[in-house]
């Protein structure tokens, strides 16, 4: 009763925080000085016809007052229809369909590699018996997060597709084309789930119930894949809806680096046409799927850790502030 | 599993080698010929031999032991007895080969069951697990996997260990946990170890240990975590499990009263070296060495009667001035406040707290009254959960309550009390854990000199120098020197902090001291320093103590009045010796029941004229 | 993404507050970069916006330590001259994030109740954008350059500054010593600013650090796009950028300023981690 209670404000709180998204970014893109349908009928540089013009007016409603613009397109968005390209003119929906299977694709081959990723590297870190090996493990994550993704894509695509020939640069050659953008974004994200997972297994290790465990005579290997593993991944599960942000984010510039053509690179043209419906389709999409995935995770939490109850809702006040903390310190 | 016919511990050859502060590297050869025995029936079930252990490796190596030497036979029970930092667990880890990989043997040998494993890998160790030693540890909260099932961990052990197969493995489990006294066992095995209580807790713990039925069980610190009552009940359970297993116990305590209580050979540590050793009955009667004697003078169980004198005088002089001179005799035995007259430091009348939102709880403190008279020491006493630490907060006014009356010093407290204490003269607190309660960022100075800064019309904070000389005044009654001033609580020892948090306290001079287990983080040494400073400062001026503790044996020791609570509920309250002996409530006696040592502390008695 | 991701422990674990080998070479690197935004051309030998048709592409060598770009520019002088440029951003988008979000922060928790449930709720909306998407939004709204990527970096990092400074002062203000202090008769504001602030700063101060050293690499990736300072003028993503086309055949142009890039954020988060641990030593 309280559970579902609870539950169900959670759900509620997600709702809210959408909704609030969703009018702080047309607030943002359609209602500030720098308007861009605005920008974009008026560039002299590229003068549309008098009459498209007066059909993208039209569109927008902008001679109307600001709360009256938000309400169309609120009363659109229920309709299905999430307004037109600025820079092509194609439905935004349409866009969006064509460049979503590539991201999520790039997305998904990504989260496997960098969880992969950073449990060799904690496991590494905490377990590897040379010093030498558990110094470099440690340091490697510390690495990632100060070099620009970029930059990783841009070593990458120099090394293994241009001198080594193993990769394809070119972006139609299916799964060869994959490797090295996906390689790219997991580096990044694998390096803060690698740091949390290094310092829950610490913690873990420390733990008295290890004590106890090798006092009943299990194994190494299974103290650490049956108990140690699991009781440091809780942590780290905060930083899942993170995670998935940050792949979605990240694809801009991985699909930058390697000319692909989804979500990324979609938002990328987007911005740099100063493209207001498309920039605000996919942000919220990206904002859509990453208040989910949080609230995924923070309703799974009590699942795996029976201590833990859902999260009320309301102010951030009332969580705990352990299980608070790492989605803030990363974002 | 038969009990060694050997007797006991070496009782005739009390200063064996390797004795009292002599470090020596290994042990005698007298004691070679015992070593080559072998893993025969004989063997002892833990030996170990001018043992050293250090942390660290090379420069950074730090021996914490320094060449101890123990023999636990068969059967019978070994109490390892030392304060934090002698090194006590360290060698029951040593020797349960749960040493921390920094943690290693530089000297010397463990013979386990006459196996010697001293440098056995963890893998090694594997082959004595379970049938060989158990592992009770100290703080059972956290000692069992949060994320499994109580019964899927103590299956585990039973897989591991006995013939138990996957079919048969819940049966067993549950035998099991009837076997070491837990109620609704099969209903047990799905809970998850935070839906136990920390008695349970330990009792499962237990059951992992003996599953395997091993012949050496190490205990560390088994039930320094737990309640008083609860701990009397699980070292009860040991015990029967002991006699009926055949088990022998290395008993791992910082309580000597305890520890003489439950071994037959005792063992005294001292900073990482032995300095008394041998049978129990024997090291009672004539502790060899001056620390042992000075461990059984400072616990409040086994020097009962320290301050009996001094009460007597404070009491008299406290009775002086009032109407009546009565020693320790000031409440009246049902509970009901005296009056709200010049003799009362504090009244609480049925007082009740209930904490916000939690509908279907009982309330924290439930129709609670007593009376602090002024110039004694009222002991408020009870287990976790009985509300006795909430009453502190409220007479401190800290917190608000529901219903009641509290009066401090004639002034009746408002049910919501204000953010900022307009009091702090009346009236202060000090805090259970001073680390916490003094601001890391502030010198000791400063923290002193704090109270005087806010409350200005006072007569020793009107000028800069005033204040200064005030501070080093305090200073000297809590007896720290003035090197100290400038230093922060985290460089100070912990006896030293609680001295700075007293003296806070007592900078505004107030007449009423509330003490909320201001000892209970301290090594019974230290702990016996403050407990003297607090009677050299009520002798230095009137001063009316609420002193809240869990510990019985300090209550007998130091109180005028006790207060016995149980569940937020009073269970009766009184002048100590009247409760002490002569107590109706079956809550008491249980309490007082639990109070260990108290034939080791009568031994004493006898042994020290 | 690195460019959005925030070292949640920076290098490692320290042992003791000793000041290591390594930490020297940060702040000597560091002392190189404040050299190079305070007086460029005492580092570099030419002029970076100079052209010189004959002197394309060269690789690195003595008179061009990081070689030459395709239109003969100095890239060296090109990096050191983009110092100033992306190191004041980071400075301008680290100081709105400090200043607006820790001033909400402490509102938040000083005021509670209203206060905090419309603040908290701005924090949410915030956190829910991944932050480079969010420093998009705002470039999309106010238009490209340096400024006002740096502003849209500023703005994408307030939530971040405004949890950590509410928290803080939350989690300080239910410790022990504020209620001791609170026992000796001390008012609200006094305890604010005598107990709670100071033993909330440093937490906040190496959050400053870390968020300066993302800051760098998120104006970077901004620049990179090309939604910072138009060309000619030197920004190290442009740099990066710039040289892309030309990574087979002078892949210099691409690694050495990204290793600038690399270096300067590696150390800031050493340098961070070595004041956090002195203050803590302090403590």
């Amino acid at each position: 009763m309280q559970h579902r209670f609870l539950v169900l404000k959670r759900v509620g709180q997600s709702l809210l925080v959408i909704a609030l998204t969703y009018v702080f970014v047309f607030y943002v893109l359609f209602l500030l000085p720098g308007d861009p349908v605005k920008s974009r009928i008026e560039n002299p540089q590229n003068p549309i016809p008098a009459e498209q013009a007066a059909a993208i007016l039209a569109y927008y409603n902008l001679d109307r007052g600001g709360l009256e613009q938000f309400w169309i397109s609120v009363t659109r968005l229920f309709q299905g229809d999430l307004g037109y390209s600025l820079g092509t003119g194609r439905p935004v929906a349409e866009l969006i369909r064509d460049g979503f299977a590539e991201t999520i694709t790039l997305a998904g081959l990504a989260l496997v590699l960098a969880l992969a990723l950073s449990l060799v590297i904690a496991a590494t870190a905490v377990l590897a018996p040379w010093r030498w090996a558990r110094g470099l493990a440690e340091k490697l994550p510390v690495i990632a997060l100060a070099t620009p993704g970029f930059l990783v894509g841009l070593v990458l695509l120099q090394v293994f597709a241009y001198q080594l020939g193993w990769f394809s640069s070119i972006r139609d050659e299916g799964f060869k084309s994959l490797v090295l953008p996906a390689v790219t974004l997991a580096i990044g994200v694998s390096a803060p789930i690698a740091q949390v997972l290094i310092h829950g297994l610490r913690h873990a290790y420390a733990e008295p119930f290890v004590a106890v465990l090798r006092a009943k005579g299990v194994p190494e290997s299974r103290i650490f894949g049956e108990h140690v593993l699991k009781n440091a991944s809780i942590p780290a599960l905060t930083l899942f809806g993170l995670t998935v942000g940050e792949l979605l984010a990240g694809s801009v510039i991985a699909e930058a680096v390697f000319n692909r053509s989804g979500l990324g690179f979609i938002t990328e043209q987007a911005v740099r046409a100063q493209d207001g419906p498309v920039v605000q389709a996919i942000v919220m999409l990206v904002a859509v799927i990453f208040t989910l995935v949080n609230l995924l995770t923070d309703l799974l939490y009590p699942v795996i850790d029976r201590r833990i109850t859902p999260r009320g809702g309301g102010p951030a006040a009332e969580r705990p502030a352990s299980t608070d903390q790492p989605r803030g310190v990363t974002a | 599993m038969t009990t060694s016919t050997s007797t006991a511990l070496d009782t005739s050859t009390p200063a064996g080698p390797g004795h009292p502060g002599v470090p020596g590297p290994a042990a005698p050869s007298s004691r070679e010929t015992l070593g080559g025995a072998g893993a025969g029936p004989d063997a002892p079930a833990l030996r170990l031999e001018g043992l050293r252990i250090a942390y660290g490796h090379g420069g950074n190596a730090r021996e914490v032991v320094h060449g101890v030497d123990l023999l636990l036979e068969r059967g019978r029970t070994l109490a390892l007895v030392g304060q934090s930092g002698s090194g006590k667990s360290t060698i029951a880890q040593a020797a349960g080969g749960l040493l921390p990989l920094s943690g290693h043997v530089t000297a010397g040998t463990i013979h386990v069951a006459g196996r010697d494993a001293t440098a056995w890998t963890r893998s090694q160790w594997r082959s004595l697990r379970g049938t060989g030693v158990g592992y009770v540890p100290q703080d059972p909260l956290g000692s069992l996997d949060p994320l499994q099932t109580v019964g899927r961990q103590l299956g585990q052990a039973l897989r591991l260990h006995t013939d138990a197969t996957r079919a048969t493995v819940a049966a067993r489990a549950v035998e099991l946990l009837e076997h070491v006294g837990i109620h609704d066992a099969a209903r047990r095995l799905d809970a998850y170890p935070h839906e136990l209580s920390g008695g349970q807790l330990q009792r499962v713990l237990i059951a992992i240990a003996i599953a395997g039925r091993p012949e050496l069980l190490i205990a560390d610190e088994p039930t320094s975590a737990l309640d008083v009552t609860v701990q009397k009940r699980i070292l009860d359970l040991l015990g029967e499990l002991q006699r009926e297993l055949g088990l022998a116990v290395l008993f791992i305590t910082h309580d000597l009263a305890l520890a003489a209580e439950r071994s037959d050979a005792l063992a005294v540590l001292n900073h990482g070296r032995l300095v008394d050793h041998g049978a129990t009955r024997r090291v009672l009667a004539a502790p060899e060495d001056p620390y042992t004697r000075q461990l059984f003078a400072d616990a409040p169980a086994t020097s009962p009667d320290k301050y009996a004198e001094r009460i007597e005088v404070l009491a008299r002089r406290a009775g002086a001035g009032q109407d009546d001179a009565g020693a320790r005799a000031g409440a009246a035995p049902d509970g009901s406040a005296t009056g709200t007259g010049a003799d009362a430091a504090v009244v609480v009348e049925g007082l009740v707290k209930h904490y916000g939102g939690a509908e279907g709880r009982p309330p924290a403190v439930d129709g609670v009254s007593f009376t602090l008279r002024r110039g004694s020491t009222h002991a408020l006493v009870g287990e976790s959960g009985s509300g006795k630490t909430t009453i502190a907060r409220v007479v401190a006014g800290l917190e608000g309550f529901g219903a009641g009356r509290v009066v401090v010093d004639g002034r009746v407290l408002e049910s919501r009390p204000q953010h900022a204490n307009p009091y702090a003269r009346q009236l202060q607190l000090v805090h259970q854990n001073p680390l916490a309660a003094l601001d890391p960022k502030f010198s000791v100075r400063r923290s002193i000199e704090e109270p005087l800064r806010l409350h200005r019309t006072g007569p020793h904070a009107a000028s800069d120098a005033l204040r200064a000389g005030r501070v080093r005044e305090v200073l000297e009654r809590v007896a720290l020197p003035a090197e100290v001033l400038d230093k922060r609580p985290r460089e100070l020892s912990g006896g030293q902090r609680q001295r700075v948090a007293i003296a806070r306290a007592l900078v505004l001079a107030p007449d009423i001291l509330v003490l909320d287990e201001p000892t209970s983080a301290l090594d019974v040494t230290v702990q016996a320093r403050v407990v003297e400073l607090l009677f050299e400062l009520r002798e230095q001026q009137e001063l009316s103590y609420l002193f809240i503790t869990h510990d019985l044996s300090l209550v007998r020791q130091i109180a005028d009045d006790v207060s016995v609570l149980e569940r937020g509920r009073l269970v009766e309250t009184g002048a100590v010796r009247r409760v002490f002996e002569d107590s109706g409530q079956a809550y008491t006696h249980r309490l007082i029941d639990s109070i260990p040592g108290r034939g080791a502390a009568a031994g004493q008695r006898k042994a020290q004229p | 993404m690195s460019a959005q991701t925030l070292p949640v422990t920076t290098s490692g674990r320290r042992s003791g507050t000793r000041i290591v080998l390594g930490d020297w070479v940060a702040l000597a690197f560091l002392a190189v970069l404040l050299l190079a935004i305070a007086a460029p051309s005492w580092i570099a030998a030419y002029d970076p916006l100079e052209v010189s048709p004959g002197n394309t592409l060269l690789p690195p060598s003595p008179a061009h330590p990081f070689g030459t770009d395709y239109l003969g520019r100095d890239s060296l002088s090109r990096v050191v001259h983009g110092t100033g440029r992306t190191i004041g951003a980071s400075l301008v988008a680290v100081s709105i994030g400090l200043g607006v979000g820790s001033l909400l922060g402490l509102v938040a928790a000083y005021f509670g109740r209203w206060v905090d449930a419309v603040v908290s709720r701005i924090v949410d909306v915030l956190l829910s954008i991944p932050g480079l998407l969010l420093s998009m939004v705002v470039v999309v709204a106010l238009g490209f350059g340096t400024i006002n990527a740096a502003i849209a970096v500023g703005i994408a990092s307030v939530a971040t500054f405004t949890r950590l400074m509410r928290s803080e002062v939350l989690t300080v203000r239910n410790l022990p010593f504020i209620e001791a202090a609170h026992h000796i008769g001390a008012g609200p504001g006094t305890v604010l600013f005598r107990h709670v602030l100071p033993n909330s700063y440093t937490a906040v101060l190496s959050m400053t650090a870390l968020q300066f050293g993302s800051s760098i690499l998120w104006i970077a990736a901004l620049s990179f796009l090309g939604y910072g300072a138009p060309p000619p003028h030197p920004e190290w993503g442009l740099l990066v950028a710039e040289g892309r086309e030309y990574i087979v055949s002078s892949p210099w142009l691409t690694l050495l300023p990204g290793l600038v890039i690399v270096l300067t954020v590696l150390s800031i988060s050493r340098v961070a981690a070595l004041v956090r641990s002195q203050q803590e030593a302090l403590r």
